[in-house]
């Protein structure tokens, strides 16, 4: 008794806590870059 | 520091694919409630989780307002946006659960209940956070939100356990087969390292967004003053 | 210490009645909440049974609404007068003050609610008068409940941006309790109380009103920090 709901349960707990991941990563490299250019341009 | 925080990325995605294997393949389905019952795996875990995070935003937010180190509200602030995830998949799993269980989306059982107006805390603690601009302000507000908001949640379950079952005998819980467990205790370690993971790159990520804004605010001053 | 006693008594007294005079709007107010009552009914349709077994939690809405408004306005006085940080007092004058405005919104409601009750009795068609001595017991109690944690959010919400939003954000998830606390018992004091559940329902806010009454007060002057 396969059930699609369950299927669907762990499609969204992987899907919501890599896309959490992705999201993170994303801001990551945003801020990263904006803390480079803040600093080149104190120098 | 970096590797400490990739290992444990690692660590926590092996412990999360043998925690979806068993609970998906290997362990036996409840004979009752067939294969709709391996949600549990995944919501039971969620919920306990979203549990600890309320807490270590409580025990940060007490610590910031007591020591005022930022590194507690950080810690704090990450913490919070971690645990909205894990709340918003509990309420998610459960509906998911629900629906071919009981027939609905929702049901007004309290352990949901509590954990939908937690949700709304938690999202009023962001909301405190994003719409105040000072960084000491924001942190202190936010602390007490959070302080506040953990106190009333055991009240809220409190009385929503009463709303649901002052008219009605509380169901008995049956035993657990302890294969069910071990899936269960799996998981539950699974997610746990999860939310380590999570809340280590998401406190660095909170430093750093610290240190621009600060670096952003000096740089603004000095061209004010030129 | 008597004198300390004597000069909170006296900011308390000070701020109750700055709360009561600058509360011009009372009728506005007065008016609003007929009006909700009045759309309810609209809402639930003129199936007057209906109307009676839901007539509890129509009023506590009502008086939830109305309540935020006059919440929201709690500290106009201090912000035209360039905003709390500027009192240079001690915190225990800060608390006194927190008192003083609670008492303030306190009043204000129950006032507020003289006229409530009696409309909600006759567009619902209610026999509120044989019960009216407990009614008031549980008003007090839930209206108590709404305006110690409305009275602290509104300070906290007054500096925060977005502010209209922040309050009942910040509000109603943490009001769950005292909401079926007085829903509830207000039911069952209009329908029967079969199962002598009012007790409990009784304690919960009591205990809600006590405990939040303690924290509240306690961490106030963090809320008004420079």
């Amino acid at each position: 008794m396969t059930s699609g709901y369950m299927i669907a349960g762990y499609l969204l707990t992987w899907g919501a806590l890599l896309t959490y991941v992705w999201r993170l990563s994303v801001r990551e490299q945003r801020t990263r870059r904006a803390l480079d250019a803040e600093r080149t341009a104190l120098n | 520091m970096g590797k400490t925080q990739k290992i444990l990325g690692f660590l926590a995605l092996l412990l999360f694919i043998i925690g979806s294997v068993v609970g998906l393949f290997i362990v036996r389905a409840d004979a009752a409630m067939g294969d709709v019952q391996r949600l549990m795996y995944v919501h039971v875990p969620a919920a306990w989780l979203a549990m600890l995070a309320f807490f270590i935003v409580f025990i940060m937010s007490v610590l910031y307002l007591v020591q005022r180190n930022p590194r507690w509200d950080l810690i704090a602030a990450s913490s919070a946006e971690v645990g909205v995830l894990f709340t918003a998949l509990t309420l998610a799993l459960g509906s998911l659960w629900g629906k071919p269980t009981w027939g609905v989306w929702w049901t007004w059982e309290p352990r949901l209940t509590t954990t939908a107006v937690m949700l709304m805390i938690y999202i009023g603690y962001l909301a405190v956070r994003s719409f105040a601009d000072d960084p000491d302000k924001r942190a202190r507000w936010s602390a007490i939100v959070g302080i506040v908001g953990f106190i009333d949640v055991p009240i809220v379950y409190l009385s929503v356990y009463w709303w649901r079952t002052l008219h009605q005998p509380p169901s008995s819980p049956r035993s657990v087969a302890p294969e069910i467990l071990f899936a269960l205790l799996l998981n539950l370690l699974a997610f746990t390292v999860v939310y380590v993971y999570l809340l280590m790159r998401r406190y660095r990520l909170a430093v750093n967004e610290r240190e621009l804004e600060r670096i952003v605010a000096h740089h603004t001053r000095q061209i004010s003053h030129d | 210490m008597s004198e300390f006693l004597r000069r909170t008594r006296a900011i308390v007294w000070k701020d109750l009645l700055i709360e009561v005079r600058t509360k011009q709007s009372f009728t506005a107010m007065a008016f609003f909440a007929a009006l909700v009552l009045f759309i309810f009914s609209f809402a639930m349709g003129a199936d007057v049974r209906l109307l009676q077994a839901t007539g509890g939690g129509l009023i506590w809405i009502g008086i939830a609404f109305t309540g935020i408004l006059s919440l929201s306005r709690t500290y106009q006085s201090e912000e035209l007068a360039g905003g709390l940080e500027g009192l240079r007092i001690l915190p225990g004058e800060q608390r006194a003050i927190y008192i003083g405005k609670l008492m303030g919104n306190l009043a204000l409601l129950l006032t507020l609610e003289l006229f409530l009750f009696p409309i909600a009795g006759i567009l619902f068609q209610l026999e509120l008068w044989r019960v009216a001595a407990p009614l008031a017991g549980v008003a007090l109690l839930g209206t108590l409940g709404f305006s110690i944690i409305g009275t602290f959010y509104a300070a906290l919400a007054v500096h925060v941006r977005a502010r209209e939003l922040m309050l009942p954000l910040l509000l109603f998830p943490a009001l769950v309790p005292v909401l079926l606390g007085a829903v509830n018992a207000t039911t069952l004091i209009l329908t029967g109380d079969p199962d002598g559940a009012m007790s409990s329902w009784i304690r919960l806010l009591v205990a809600f009103d006590v405990i939040f009454l303690v924290v509240c007060t306690w961490i106030f002057p963090l809320v008004l920090e420079e």
